[in-house]
């Protein structure tokens, strides 16, 4: 088996919207952990199509414009290296989320979600996303 | 950063939590109860003023077990956590919704503040 096959790919989106004072980034959080919303992808599905289906199924946001191309990023290999994680990233004109049941555990997989401007974004982010979000960073405010 | 204080009250292995009124930040979320410490006074006096305001009940502050910092919107606050042990009174709901007595092992049942959570893994890892 190749280093890669053992791996767990995640694909998600970094949802930005535009407001008056500036762009604001889509943060959620599930106990202490913030991330971008993100899923495993399945058996037949692209990357890109996992992103967009975890993010409806996490956020209900499916108004998602890809005005940068199909970019994305990702992080180098965490969680004693068994993860990595590609993040895709999208416009969006919605401001409301819709925490849904996940069948799973039986309640909302995530807890709070914010809309942050880049610089909190970076203050609340966990060390493994800030090259990520960086990246978006110098793409949508640069 | 504000420091807040909580009590983890523990009598039978089970442990006390409060769960947050209505109106308040947090609402509908458990912890453990406390206060903010005010200008002047020690994490143990804040602890025994505020446990004798939210709960009515006199309390002896024994050892410290833990802290934890976390971000809310509007705040950023440093939770400073000690064991302590009713001494006198009956318990009163001045200040919560509701109040739990819970075995260490269904503490995963409740939806916490994540301020309170490290505590929240750190009495589950003692069961």
């Amino acid at each position: 088996m190749s280093v890669s096959a053992k791996m767990i790919l995640s694909a998600g989106i970094i949802v930005v919207r535009k407001e008056e004072g500036g762009w604001q980034y889509l943060f959620l959080r599930a106990f202490r952990n913030w991330d971008f919303p993100k899923g495993e992808t399945q058996a037949g599905e692209s990357p890109l199509e996992t992103a967009v289906r975890e993010t409806r199924e996490e956020t209900g946001i499916v108004e998602l414009r890809f005005d940068w191309g199909e970019v994305s990023r990702a992080t180098e290999p965490y969680n004693r290296g068994k993860k990595i994680a590609r993040y895709y990233l999208a416009r969006t004109s919605a401001d409301q989320v819709v925490f849904s049941v996940n069948p799973e555990i039986g309640g909302p997989e995530h807890h709070e979600y914010r809309w942050l401007s880049g610089a909190e974004l970076e203050r609340l982010a966990p060390d493994r996303l800030l090259p990520v979000i960086r990246w978006a960073r110098g793409i949508v405010e640069g | 950063m504000i420091d807040v204080t909580a009590a983890l009250l523990i009598e039978n292995g089970r442990v006390l939590i409060a769960r947050r009124r209505p109106g308040a930040s947090q609402a509908g979320l458990w912890e453990f109860p406390g206060g903010k410490v005010r200008p002047g006074e020690s994490p143990q006096q804040c602890l025994k003023r505020e446990i004798q305001e939210e709960l009515g009940i006199r309390i002896a502050v024994e050892e410290f077990f833990g802290e934890s910092v976390w971000a809310y919107e509007d705040r950023t606050i440093r939770l400073l956590g000690y064991r302590a042990r009713k001494e006198s009174g009956e318990m009163a709901l001045n200040d919560h919704a509701a109040l739990a007595w819970v075995a260490l092992a269904d503490l995963g049942r409740y939806r916490f503040c994540p301020a309170d959570l490290p505590f929240v893994e750190k009495l589950q890892k003692m069961e």
